[in-house]
């Protein structure tokens, strides 16, 4: 630099003299040196008083060195920025003059005649004698505001880009399967923005932004070598350092079955194109992911193209969409109607078996009201459902009717649960509606064929009670042939013969009163009925020795199918015939009452209680089920199904209570019928049902 | 020869006697098991008609009773209950076997029964 030190030079008042000695020209080398360095120098001392300051640092701020020297460095005009800029110094200082290197970023004044703020790279270096005791300390200051400015840049830009990753994570997260179209556009439109200020970034920050994105950023040659990977994508492939990947074939990473659609992405890319393209990776560690790549066409110096592509790893939202669309595709194949509604009984979803059973398709009920698949005169119901539904309460096995368009009716089993949002709001309701008329079919035909059991019970019973007087009327026919002579012994015969012929029709009118007329309700004594039945049944009572005793309320008149109602307790009176098979007492009450329901509908109650064997608590749950019996020889199992059956069509309630103790057992059924019973067809009033079985299932007393 | 007849309904017993005495035979009504019992111990019957389905000890047990002493006495049951058929099965699960007829019984064939051993 210096080429000629016999010229005169002047360098910021240091001038070089021919006359210089060597010792002078090299100190005056030194300050020249000193005072044209880029960075900001100075000694102090051991205190931190300054000593020798350089002039491009008094020229910052438009000082001389003679208003520096001599004074605590601390005290000077560069470090009045701030208080805490200034104890940062002060601390620095003592720790330099125990020895320490102290580096740190500072603020100072430092631009435009000490105007202007500049932020300095600062350090003290402590430089000690031979003794190794610190005696000076020197100061350096190196402007790193631009850098700084970059850095802040930077950071912000990262931020941003965080924040795009943010939103389009949120939009993986509240991926939808309806909104799966609009959700993949706007992650488009983010990813397209992400590229956009991907391209803006200068090549430093793109680094940086490469190395710290969380996601895989590669850049692969056209035939398919990985020319870079950040971080993130190493992570991801399984690599435990770069040159694993670095290198080698990209083609070594993807699923063979994708293999050629990735070569066919990556030819398209280095052929200029910009694409995506979603694939599985199977990483070196062997662990396979669904990956989304988003990739451009990057140029290389050397004028080749290569793919540049962000990666990232979608193997959670696949799952999530994966389970969304299997669980769609399971309610859309499903057997049963399923369908959903909104809380104002508005239609939302409705299934290919929902449109097989009621006639309607999807896009014509979706937005209906859902009264349009109820009939007019279970209206009332909907409100019903609704607020229970609201009240987040689920309704099992409805068992209603329900209108298809071409207004025929379709019994149902409906079972509603309630539809919560995230913060567990209920918004809606979704239903199973399961088509049961066939089982209602199934049930008629049972019900008929206990009918016909039923009356196979009664005609044995009845032929037993006709064949004894039949039987003595055949001998009495036979004497009177014998003797036919003696016609006061035929007198007396046929006397006998008679009397036991009215026996004969006194029972025919019993019991043939059974199934006179039962297709309409008509008006009639409770206990009159039973009465019929214990005289029916007098003979069996008197043989296994079962003592009856009969507490009647007054003349109570009940309007209900009579014949039917003579089943039930016909059955009642037969069970417990057959559970005290060696005798044991019946006691057969009948009294006023009311519904134990909200109507308090007047009514009467019946009660049979016997001492017979009492029913085994397995059993009770299971006793109002047809086909269900413990007398597998005789009995049809639906005597009991059938008995409740009846009583609930009559808007009615039947209660058991049994014991099976070795000391007290017996059993108890307990029947409460409305003095103007309903007579409405099977079905439609299954509420009751459902509190009948409640209270079973709760009566039950069983030791 | 000599028959036991047993029937819880008087008017039916008493009848088959009066026929059964009226073709020579000796015959004598009761009214439940535990009397045909009795008197077979005492006259050794040829025969016992009886009832199945009496109070007390029905015509299957009388009769298993009365075969113990007497095996060569014929057995014949008459019943008007279908609920006989559970009961008969029970009795030939434990070796026996019992001829049973339907009430009401022509008296003819009842006869007819009697005279073939």
């Amino acid at each position: 630099m210096i080429t000629n030190p016999s010229k005169l030079i002047n360098v910021r008042g240091t001038e070089l003299l021919a006359g210089d000695t060597r010792e002078q020209y090299r100190q005056k080398l030194a300050r020249i040196t000193l005072d044209s360095m880029a960075q900001f120098v100075g000694l102090l001392d051991a205190n931190g008083t300054v000593l020798e300051i350089n002039q491009v640092a008094l020229d910052a701020v438009g000082i001389k060195l003679s208003d520096v020297e001599g004074k605590p460095f601390w005290t000077t005009f560069w470090w009045q920025v701030s208080e805490e800029i200034n104890a940062t110094l002060r601390d620095s200082i003592r720790r330099a003059s125990q020895g320490e290197f102290v580096r740190w970023d500072a603020e100072i004044y430092g631009r435009a005649g000490g105007k202007e703020t500049v932020i300095i790279d600062a350090s003290l270096m402590p430089v000690k004698d031979e003794r190794g005791k610190v005696v000076f300390i020197t100061a350096e200051g190196r402007d790193i505001t631009e850098k700084k400015a970059h850095e802040r840049e930077i950071a912000r830009q990262r931020e941003e880009l965080a924040e795009l990753d943010k939103l389009t994570q949120f939009f993986a997260n509240i991926s939808h399967l309806r909104r799966e179209a609009t959700e993949r556009e706007v992650q488009l439109r983010a990813e397209a923005e992400l590229e956009r200020q991907r391209l803006q970034l200068s090549e430093d920050r793109l680094r940086a932004i490469v190395e710290t994105t969380p996601e895989c950023v590669k850049i692969v040659a056209a035939d398919g070598t990985v020319l870079h990977m950040n971080s993130a994508g190493l992570a991801m492939v399984g690599a435990d350092y770069a040159e694993m990947v670095i290198g080698k074939s990209v083609y070594d990473l993807i699923a063979p079955e994708d293999r050629d659609r990735f070569r066919e992405f990556n030819r398209r890319i280095c052929g200029g194109e910009k694409g995506s393209l979603e694939f599985d990776m199977i990483g070196l560690k062997g662990v396979r992911r669904c990956m989304e790549t988003h990739a451009a066409p990057l140029q290389n110096s050397d004028g080749s193209i290569a793919q540049l592509a962000v990666t990232r790893d979608i193997s959670p939202r696949q799952e999530a969409e994966e389970a969304q669309r299997r669980l769609a595709a399971i309610v859309e194949s499903s057997d049963d109607a399923i369908a959903s509604k909104d809380l104002n009984g508005v239609v939302t979803s409705w299934n290919k078996s929902a449109e097989k059973l009621f006639g309607y398709k999807a896009d014509e009920i979706i937005g209906q009201p859902v009264m349009l698949i109820i009939p007019p005169e279970l209206h009332q119901d909907e409100p019903m459902i609704l607020s229970k539904i609201k009240r987040g309460e689920r309704i099992d096995h409805f068992e209603t009717v329900r209108l298809k368009k071409n207004g025929e009716r379709v019994d149902v089993s409906l079972t509603i649960s309630p539809v919560k949002d995230v913060h567990g709001k209920v918004v809606g309701a979704a239903k199973i509606i399961r088509n049961i008329t066939e089982n209602k079919k199934v049930e008629r035909t049972l019900r008929t064929t206990e009918k016909l059991a039923a009356a196979g019970r009664l005609a044995a019973t009845v032929a037993h009670e006709i064949n004894n007087p039949l039987a003595a009327v055949t001998n009495l026919v036979y004497l009177s042939r014998r003797d036919v002579g003696d016609a006061k012994k035929v007198a007396a015969y046929l006397e006998l013969a008679g009397r036991e012929l009215d026996r004969v029709a006194h029972i025919t009118r019993q019991t043939l009163g059974f199934y006179r007329d039962t297709s309409s309700p008509v008006r009639f004594n409770v206990a009159q009925v039973l009465d019929d039945l214990l005289l029916l049944y007098a003979t069996r009572l008197e043989v296994r020795k079962i003592k009856v005793v009969k507490q009647y309320d007054e003349d109570i008149q009940i309007r209900a199918l009579a014949g039917e109602i003579r089943q039930a307790f016909s059955n009642l009176i037969t069970n417990s015939i057959d559970a005290m098979p060696t005798g044991g007492s019946m006691i057969i009450r009948v009294s006023k009452s009311h519904a134990w329901t909200n109507s308090g509908a007047p009514g009467v109650r019946i009660t049979m209680l016997d001492t017979g064997s009492g029913i085994a608590p397995q059993h009770m749950s299971s006793l109002f089920q047809p086909f269900f019996t413990t007398k597998e020889d005789i009995g049809t199992g639906l005597g009991l199904w059938i008995t409740r059956n009846i009583i609930e069509k009559h808007g009615g309630v039947i209660y058991v209570k049994s014991r099976t103790g070795p000391a007290q057992h017996g059993t108890v059924f307990s029947i409460f019928l409305p003095l103007e019973g309903k007579d409405n067809g099977p079905g439609p009033n299954r509420m009751t049902a459902a509190s009948s079985k409640s209270a079973i299932s709760s009566g039950v007393a069983n030791e | 020869m000599k028959i036991i007849v047993v029937d819880d309904e008087p008017i039916i017993a008493d009848t088959l006697v009066n026929i059964l005495t009226g073709e020579g035979r000796d015959a004598v009504a009761v009214s439940n098991g535990k009397s045909a019992i009795q008197w077979a111990e005492m006259i050794r019957p040829d025969a016992v008609v009886t009832d199945v389905i009496m109070p007390g000890m029905d015509g299957i047990d009388t009769a298993k009773a009365i075969m113990k002493f007497l095996p060569n006495c014929r057995i014949i049951l008459f019943s008007g209950q279908a609920a006989t058929s559970g009961l008969l099965a029970k009795v030939r699960a434990e070796g026996c076997s019992f001829e049973v007829l339907a009430k009401p019984i022509n008296p003819d064939i009842l006869l007819e029964k009697l005279k073939i051993q």
